[in-house]
């Protein structure tokens, strides 16, 4: 699943657009935001979310829904 | 599309990772005039974003002697199987190079101390440490303090070849469709290995291990120039955490962390990596799936340096993963599954000398698009691109600058813009998920001579149907398109190979040759595009 951008927080400064290995984010002119435009090709790599925390803003949170439990629990 | 960027330059470099920002630094402080080229962006692109958890570092009046590492990095890792002088080299200069590393700013150290730790798969030795924390953003902006002529979001497409010399390259960006012709007395190839080649486990084609965006461009465009290429048949890969990509199982195992079976059997014991696919494969058919790693055993205090040291350094984004999935190595195992196969890690690829030349004339490599040693790694590349960037600049002082003809030009640019002109066709994804069906079918775990020729006809059959059938709405998909095409090169380049080695070595195991062919084989496979089209193949000695 591709980053979760908020748009309250994002600033549109376009650090994330600009370091994406994959190159999927680009600045939605009419709102100043980062959007995601290829979901499909982001490789959960974090550049985007770690820059913009960086940036001392955290607009961007990752979700990891696939695979369900990837754990087994032994010690309680 | 119709404006021409012209750029002329001493040395051209393609790739802006580890391999290709090495050799920016130390070709522009040789006095060359530099230019690269770099398909995403400088600063978090290549196989380390965020940094590397270990890189071989040999350090002067160690337990071990430089003769005896790189004899057991021989043994053990290339089964005698390397290219001794690279090997050499890179043990040999990885204590000046990394501390060059550290006067740019790369943070090797925690706490203001060193990690020494022993690499689970090259067993003894401690001569490695596990801190490289942004390895890659510390060269990039040393590369732009040299003021070299950075191109982000530039794909090169092709190199310029002029009898049996490399004179430049051509690509286009991939935003804006501008089409680039540079001109170069000398061309640094960087530009990584090759995954999207076999299916990944997740289902997903860019959740990979290694970028998702090295797709054997490098390989292609070297081999469409008639370089020779080796050990294109090794594809491997290691277990990951089931899921997700990248994962950090490593930092355990290197603590002692069993990998277990469904019942807790140990399931790995002193099993070698290019074999792991396999036998976990056999595992599976007797029934012991899933797999796990079982790091609960560990010390409280060596659970917090792994988490600091090892998966915060190289892999942050799992921490992430792990908090969002709820869960804590102390308490949980962890299930394990294989990594797509992939080419890199400097085993597969451009052959070279020690100072990155490869068989053509003006043409340099390093990083994992060259072959020959088995788990180069980082600092192989680190040091092959420094040599390869103080070689081309000495180069290019005697060479003059050539013109390249139009109509190079203008067919390549035929052929990069042809998926933009089509109106109908398939699109790159199709032509991907075909492509690694086959890889998997026909040259995975178990390959014969029937299957293999199998193979190479479908591949051959995509290429010569469904290439010039490939569509793009824009220039990004217009990337995907040409990846796409250099994946199709190096799916063939990687049946051929596996078609010449007659004996089963590494991941390459063949059920009609079943056995490891020391006498014979003990050889690399050289792969050679000759200017007529032809492929020719032949063994070398290393």
């Amino acid at each position: 699943m591709p980053p979760i951008i908020n748009p309250k927080i994002c600033n549109g400064c376009g650090l994330c657009v600009d370091l994406c290995p994959m190159d999927v984010l680009r600045i939605n002119g009419k709102e100043n935001v980062a959007q995601v435009i290829y979901p499909f090709e982001c490789s959960h790599c974090g550049t985007c979310k770690f820059e913009c925390e960086s940036n001392s803003a955290s607009a961007i949170s990752m979700e990891f829904p696939f695979l369900g439990k990837p754990y087994k629990r032994i010690k309680y | 599309m119709e404006h021409i960027k012209e750029i002329e330059s001493d040395v051209l470099i393609i790739g802006g990772a580890i391999a290709g920002c090495s050799a920016a630094i130390k070709a522009s402080q040789s006095g060359a005039k530099v230019t690269i080229a770099e398909k995403s962006a400088l600063g978090r692109c290549g196989c380390a974003p965020w940094g590397l958890d270990h890189i071989w570092w040999y350090t002067p009046g160690s337990e071990m002697s430089l003769d005896d590492v790189i004899d057991a990095h021989m043994e053990r890792l290339c089964k005698k199987l390397g290219n001794k002088g690279v090997l050499a080299t890179m043990w040999r200069e990885s204590f000046e190079r990394a501390k060059d590393l550290e006067k740019l700013g790369v943070e090797f150290k925690f706490n203001g101390k060193y990690h020494w730790r022993t690499h689970h798969h090259l067993g003894v030795y401690n001569s490695l440490i596990y801190a490289g924390r942004n390895l890659t953003s510390a060269l990039a902006n040393e590369v732009l303090r040299c003021n070299v002529n950075v191109l982000n979001r530039s794909m090169i497409t092709s190199l310029i070849v002029d009898g049996n010399a490399v004179i430049g390259a051509i690509g286009f960006n991939t935003r804006s469709g501008e089409f680039i012709v540079i001109k170069s007395k000398t061309t640094i190839l960087a530009s990584g290995g090759a995954t999207r080649l076999y299916p990944s486990p997740t289902n997903r084609l860019f959740s990979t291990f290694a970028p998702p965006n090295d797709t054997g461009d490098g390989y292609s465009m070297a081999f469409r120039a008639g370089a020779q290429l080796i050990n294109m048949e090794f594809p491997m890969a290691h277990p990951t955490t089931k899921g997700f990509r990248p994962s950090s199982t490593g930092g355990f195992k290197n603590a002692g962390a069993p990998v277990i079976d469904a019942y807790g059997n140990p399931l790995e014991a002193g099993i070698d990596r290019s074999e792991t696919s396999r036998l976990h494969k056999k595992a599976s058919e007797e029934g012991r799936y899933p797999f796990y790693v079982d790091p609960t055993g560990i010390s409280e205090e060596k659970y917090a340096e792994i988490c600091i040291t090892s998966i915060k350094n190289e892999v942050p984004m799992y921490l992430d993963f792990l908090q969002y999935k709820g869960f804590d190595h102390r308490r949980d195992i962890v299930e394990i599954e294989d990594h797509e196969w992939d080419l890199r890690d400097g085993r597969s690829g451009l052959l070279i000398d020690e100072d990155g030349r490869t068989s053509l004339e003006g043409l340099f490599a390093a990083g994992d698009c060259t072959g020959g040693v088995f788990d180069a790694e980082s600092m192989g590349a680190i040091v092959i691109a420094w040599r390869a960037g103080e070689s081309a600049a000495g180069f290019a002082r005697k060479k003059v600058m050539h013109t390249i003809s139009v109509n190079i030009i203008e067919k390549e640019k035929k052929r990069i813009f042809g998926p933009i002109e089509q109106k109908e066709g398939v699109s790159w994804v199709e032509v991907n998920m075909g492509l690694q069906k086959i890889m998997r079918e026909y040259v995975g775990e178990i390959r014969h001579q029937a299957g293999l020729e199998r193979g190479l006809e479908n591949i051959l059959e995509l290429k010569e149907n469904f290439v010039t059938k490939l569509m793009a709405k824009d220039f990004h998909e217009l990337m995907r398109c040409l990846e796409v095409q250099s994946l199709l090169d190096t799916g063939e380049m990687v049946i051929r190979a596996a078609l010449a080695r007659k004996e089963s070595r590494f991941s390459h195991f063949r059920t009609d040759y079943s056995t490891t062919d020391d006498e014979n084989w003990l050889k690399f496979v050289v792969l050679e595009r000759q200017p007529n089209g032809d492929i020719k193949i032949f063994k070398k000695a290393p």
